[in-house]
C-alpha cells in the first residue's frame, strides 16, 4: 500500500518509502478536484495570509489605517493605557503606540527584506561559485566561510556597523552581510545534490547545452530550498534590526521603528508594560506569517499538493 | 533445521493450549479518511491461518493486501476505521485491542518481516542489537542468555560468522543478509503468526531464493505464516492457500495448486499470464494493450530480423572498456573489467548480473556520461570521444537511457508537458509544433493527454515510466538503454510497459540494451544476452542458448534462482501466442 494518509507508525513510515507508485486505489485526480484541495485554506494560513495583507497596507498607505500623527509628543496624554482613546496606548512622549506601529512597518519589512535580498543574492552567488568550480576553488572559498560562520551574525554585523557607522541603509547592509556565509554554505551543498541528479543527467542525454541546464535545471532547483530559509531569514533578519535599533545603532528615534519602540518601552516596562509587549507581538506575528507562507510556498513549488 | 527446534522452546505457554486458526478475520472492511475524503481500502475481507499454514495474499500495489496484513497484527494506521465481523488473535477477540494489547502480541507472537530491511532496521544499532531488542522487551530470556540466544538466531537463518555479524550495523550487511537479520528478529520470540511482507522484493535472485527458502524452512506445525506478494511465481512454491486481492476485495481464494492450475477469475488469469519467462516470449503479456493505435502483429522481436544479420547496420560498439572507482581507502574498485559487445539495429541485447556486477556501468559508460580508463564505445562507428569534441548533438541524443525509477530523473519543479517538452525542444522542433509532438509521443506511450499538466509525482509508477519513456522518445533515439526499467513495478504494470516497450521497438524500429537482473524479463525481451559478474563478462550468446545449455555455473546458479510457477503452462493472454505456448 502506498500514500495512506495518516498510516504513520514507525513500520508504515519505512514501508511507504519503498513502493513507488501512487495508489492504483479511486483517487480523485481530476483537474478539478486537485484545484479544490489545492484552494482549501487552512485557518493558520488564513490567518498568516490576513496578516501580512493588514502588513502591505500599512507599507503602502499607514495613514489610511491610522489617521493619529507617530511623531506628535503630548506629554499630557503620556502613559496611557490601551483603551477606547487609543487602542494600544501611548508612549513616553504620549504618541499613538498603535499609530508608530502602523507607520514603522514600513522600516521594519524594509531592514528584513533588504538585508535577506543581500545575504541571498551574495550567499548563491558564492555558493554557487564553490559548488560548480574544482576542488581548489571550492576548498578555500569554504574555509573563508567556515571562518565567517564561526563568529556569530549579530556581532559580524556590529563589526560592520563599528567601520561603516549605524543608520537603517547601514543596518540593513550590515545584517545582510552577517548571513552571506549562511546562505553560501546551504546553496553550495545543494549545488552538489542537483548536479549529480538524474534530472541533470537526462537533460545532458537530451543534449542541451551545459549554460541551459544550469539556467533550467541547477539554479531553480538550488535556489528553492534558499528561498525557503530565506523567507525564515526575513523574519530573523527583522528581529537582528530590531536589536541593533534596541542598542541605538540602527534606526534612530524618534522613527517608528519596532526595535527602536522596544529599546524605549524597556525603560519602562514596569509602569508600561503595553510599550513593549506590543511592538514585541507585532515583530512575533510578523516572522511566524512570514514563515508559514514561506513553508506553504514551497509545498506548492514542490507539487504536494494532498 | 535449528531453527523449528529453537522456536518451539521457547513458545509461550499461552500458544501451546491453541487448536484453532491463529488469527481469524470475517468480513473486514478498512477506510481511511473521513467525509468526501473517505477511501474503502479493504472490503469484506475473510481470512483464517491455522497453524503450520502459509497462506499467500497476492495483488498488485492498492489492492489493500498490506493493510489486510497490518491489521492482522493492529498495524492499520492511524486514522483508519476497521470494521469486521469476527476478529480473533490466537482465540481471543481482538477486535476492540488498542495499541497497548497489540504491543503485547507484536514481537512475542506475532512476528512481522518488512520489504526493505534497510529502513527497517536501526541504523544506528547493532544487528545483535536489533535482533535481542524482541526478547528484551518481552522479557523471554534472562540478559546474560540473550546473547547466546541471538547468535543461535542469527545461526538459524543462515547468517555466517554471526559473533562477527552481531556486532556489525545494518550498513555493513548485504541485503540479503539484513534481510536475514529481520527474520531472525521476526522469529526471535517464537511467534505463532509471522507476516513477511514483500520479503524479496528488493533482492537480487539468487538472494531471494535463499530467502524464500529459509521461509519455506520455517514453517512448522505450530507457526501459521502470511506472506504478501505481488507476484504469485514468489510465492508459489511457498504458500499452501492463496488469496487473490484486487481493489480491496478478496476475487479467489484456494489452494496455491487449483489456483495455479485451474484459475476462476480473470484477474487471476490475467495475473499469471503477466509473468514474463522464456515461454512468454513473443507474446503480450496483457489481454488489453495500454496502447491508443491498434499494434502491429506482434509475432516476435524477431521479425525485425528477417534481413540476414550482416546487412544490419550495427549502432554500438563497445570495445574492452574498463572502469576502476577509488574505494576510499587508498585502493581502486574495479567496476566493469575489459567488457566488449555490439548493438545492431532492432535488437535487444540483456545483460544479467546482480548488484554491484557493473551492469550499470557498462549503461552509464554506453549513454556516455561516465567516461572508461581504457577502451573506447563507438556510436555510429566514431567513439563518444569525439562526438563530445565535436559536440555532436545528434549522436548525443541518438543514444537516451531509460531507469529504474523514473522519479529520480525529472525535474521536481516540471510538469510532464514540460518534461517532455524540453526534449522536444532539444530534439529541434520549432515552437508551433511542439505541443503537437508532446501529445503525439504521450500517446505513443499510452498515456492521456489530460495528464499533461500532472506533475510526475502525481502519477502512479507505470505512468512515470511512461512519461520517461515518451521523454526518452522525444530525442529520437536509435538505441534506448533500459536499466532496471520494470523492477520496481508491480508484476501487472511491469507487464503493460514490457508490452510498450516491444510494440515501440516494432514499430519505430528500436535498439534496446536491456539490462535486467530477472532472468524471466530479459527471456521474455531479449535476443542475445550478456552474463555479467564481477565487472566481467562470464557468458554470452542467443537466449535459448544460454538459458538452456549454460555453460557457466554461476549462469546455472542464476536460473535455478528464477521463481517458477510450478506448472510451466503459460496462460494465454491473447490468441496469438496460443501456438507457441
Amino acid at each position: 500500500m502506498t500514500v495512506i494518509p495518516g498510516a504513520t507508525t514507525s513500520a508504515g513510515s519505512a514501508h511507504t518509502q519503498t513502493v513507488t507508485g501512487l495508489p492504483a486505489a479511486p483517487r480523485d485526480t481530476s483537474p478539478h478536484a486537485r484545484q479544490r484541495r489545492r484552494w482549501r485554506l487552512r485557518p493558520g494560513l488564513l490567518l498568516a495570509s490576513l496578516f501580512l495583507l493588514w502588513l502591505a497596507a500599512a507599507v503602502v498607505a499607514p495613514g489610511v489605517l491610522a489617521s493619529a500623527d507617530p511623531y506628535t509628543v503630548n506629554p499630557s496624554r503620556s502613559f496611557e493605557a490601551p483603551g477606547a482613546a487609543a487602542i494600544f496606548g501611548t508612549d513616553d512622549s504620549g504618541a499613538d503606540i498603535y499609530s508608530r506601529i502602523v507607520h514603522g512597518a514600513a522600516t521594519s519589512l524594509y531592514i528584513g527584506l533588504g538585508a535577506t535580498a543581500i545575504g541571498v543574492v551574495g550567499g548563491t552567488a558564492i555558493g554557487l561559485l564553490a559548488g560548480l568550480n574544482g576542488r581548489l576553488v571550492e576548498a578555500s572559498v569554504m574555509r573563508v566561510l567556515d571562518v565567517t560562520l564561526a563568529i556569530p551574525e549579530i556581532l559580524l554585523a556590529l563589526v560592520v556597523i563599528g567601520i561603516i557607522g549605524g543608520g537603517t541603509e547601514n543596518a540593513i547592509l550590515a545584517i545582510g552581510a552577517g548571513s552571506i556565509a549562511y546562505y553560501a554554505r546551504i546553496t553550495r551543498a545543494q549545488t552538489h545534490l542537483v548536479r549529480r541528479s538524474g534530472y541533470v543527467e537526462a537533460a545532458r542525454t537530451l543534449g542541451l547545452p551545459a549554460g541551459k541546464v544550469l539556467f533550467t535545471h541547477v539554479i531553480p532547483n538550488v535556489m528553492k530550498p534558499v528561498l525557503v530559509l530565506a523567507t525564515i531569514g526575513v523574519g530573523s533578519a527583522i528581529g537582528a534590526g530590531a536589536s541593533l535599533s534596541f542598542l541605538g545603532l540602527g534606526t534612530p528615534p524618534p522613527a517608528p521603528e519596532w526595535g527602536a519602540m522596544l529599546s524605549v518601552g524597556r525603560n519602562f516596562i514596569s509602569n508600561a508594560p503595553w510599550m513593549i509587549t506590543i511592538p514585541a507581538a507585532f515583530l512575533v506575528a510578523t516572522v511566524l506569517s512570514i514563515t508559514v507562507i514561506g513553508r506553504e510556498l514551497r509545498r506548492r513549488a514542490e507539487g504536494r499538493v494532498q | 533445521m535449528t531453527s523449528t527446534t529453537l522456536q518451539k522452546q521457547s513458545k509461550a505457554p499461552a500458544a501451546s493450549n491453541r487448536t484453532g486458526p491463529v488469527v481469524d478475520i470475517q468480513n473486514l472492511t478498512v477506510d481511511f479518511g473521513r467525509g468526501v475524503h473517505q477511501r474503502r481500502v479493504v472490503r469484506n475481507v475473510s481470512l483464517s491461518i491455522s497453524p503450520g499454514e502459509c497462506l499467500a495474499l497476492v495483488g498488485e500495489s492498492g489492492s489493500g493486501k498490506s493493510v489486510t496484513a497490518r491489521t492482522l497484527v493492529g498495524l492499520t494506521g492511524h486514522g483508519a476505521q476497521v470494521t469486521a465481523d469476527r476478529q480473533t488473535f490466537n482465540g481471543a477477540d481482538s477486535g476492540g485491542w488498542g495499541e497497548r494489547q497489540w504491543s503485547k502480541v507484536r514481537g512475542k507472537d506475532a512476528g512481522f518481516i518488512l520489504q526493505d530491511a534497510l529502513s527497517s532496521l536501526d541504523s544506528l544499532r547493532t544487528i545483535g542489537k536489533e535482533v535481542g531488542e524482541v526478547l528484551r522487551l518481552h522479557d523471554l530470556f534472562p540478559p546474560a542468555e540473550r546473547y547466546v540466544r541471538v547468535i543461535e538466531l542469527l545461526r538459524s537463518v543462515g547468517v555466517p560468522d554471526p559473533e562477527v555479524r552481531a556486532s556489525q550495523y545494518p550498513h555493513q550487511l548485504s541485503g540479503g543478509l539484513r534481510q536475514r537479520a529481520l527474520i531472525a528478529s521476526a522469529i526471535a520470540a517464537g511467534p505463532g503468526l509471522l507476516i513477511a511482507d514483500e520479503p524479496t522484493t528488493a533482492l537480487d535472485a539468487t538472494i531471494a531464493a535463499q530467502v524464500l527458502r529459509l521461509l519455506g524452512d520455517l514453517k512448522d506445525s505450530s507457526t501459521g505464516m502470511l506472506v504478501v506478494s505481488h507476484d504469485l511465481a514468489v510465492v508459489a512454491h511457498l504458500a499452501d492457500r492463496v488469496a487473490v486481492m484486487r481493489q480491496g476485495e478478496i476475487v479467489e481464494e484456494g489452494t496455491m495448486e487449483a489456483v495455479l492450475q485451474d484459475p476462476q477469475h480473470p484477474y487471476t488469469k490475467a495475473l499469471l499470464a503477466a509473468v514474463p519467462s522464456a515461454s512468454s516470449r513473443g507474446s503480450r503479456l496483457t489481454g488489453d494493450h495500454g496502447i491508443a493505435v491498434e499494434p502491429v502483429e506482434t509475432t516476435a522481436p524477431e521479425s525485425a530480423s528477417l534481413e540476414t544479420p550482416a546487412e544490419r547496420q550495427v549502432l554500438i560498439s563497445v570495445d574492452e572498456i574498463s572502469k576502476t572507482y577509488p574505494n576510499g581507502v587508498g585502493a581502486v574498485r574495479t567496476a566493469v573489467a575489459g567488457v566488449s559487445f555490439e548493438l545492431k539495429k532492432g535488437d535487444t541485447l540483456g545483460i544479467v548480473g546482480e548488484s554491484g556486477s557493473g551492469k550499470s556501468t557498462v549503461a552509464r559508460i554506453v549513454l556516455g556520461v561516465e567516461i572508461p580508463d581504457t577502451g573506447a564505445t563507438l556510436i555510429g562507428g566514431r567513439p563518444w570521444a569525439e562526438h563530445r569534441k565535436q559536440k555532436d548533438r545528434r549522436a548525443r541524443r541518438s543514444v537516451q537511457m531509460i531507469y529504474q525509477d523514473p522519479l529520480h530523473s525529472f525535474d521536481p519543479r516540471k510538469t510532464v508537458r514540460q518534461v517532455i517538452g524540453q526534449a522536444v525542444t532539444a530534439a529541434g522542433v520549432p515552437r508551433a509544433g511542439r505541443y503537437a509532438r508532446i501529445v503525439e509521443l504521450l500517446d505513443l506511450v499510452g498515456l492521456d493527454e489530460d495528464k499533461i499538466s500532472s506533475r510526475p509525482i502525481e502519477l502512479s509508477g507505470g505512468q512515470r515510466q511512461r512519461v520517461a519513456i515518451a521523454r526518452a522518445l522525444a530525442a529520437e533515439p536509435e538505441v534506448i538503454i533500459c536499466d532496471e526499467p520494470v523492477s520496481a513495478l508491480d508484476v501487472s504494470v511491469q507487464a503493460r510497459i514490457l508490452d510498450l516497450l516491444a510494440d515501440l521497438q516494432h514499430r519505430l524500429g528500436l535498439s534496446y540494451l536491456f539490462i535486467s537482473h530477472d532472468l524471466g524479463v530479459i527471456q521474455h525481451m531479449s535476443k542475445d544476452v550478456l552474463v555479467m559478474k564481477d565487472g566481467a563478462i562470464l557468458e554470452r550468446g542467443p537466449v535459448a542458448t544460454v538459458f538452456d545449455a549454460p555453460q557457466h555455473d554461476y549462469t546455472r546458479q542464476l536460473i535455478n534462482a528464477i521463481p517458477q510457477l510450478p506448472t510451466t503452462r503459460h496462460f494465454p493472454a491473447t490468441k496469438q501466442d496460443g501456438t507457441r505456448s
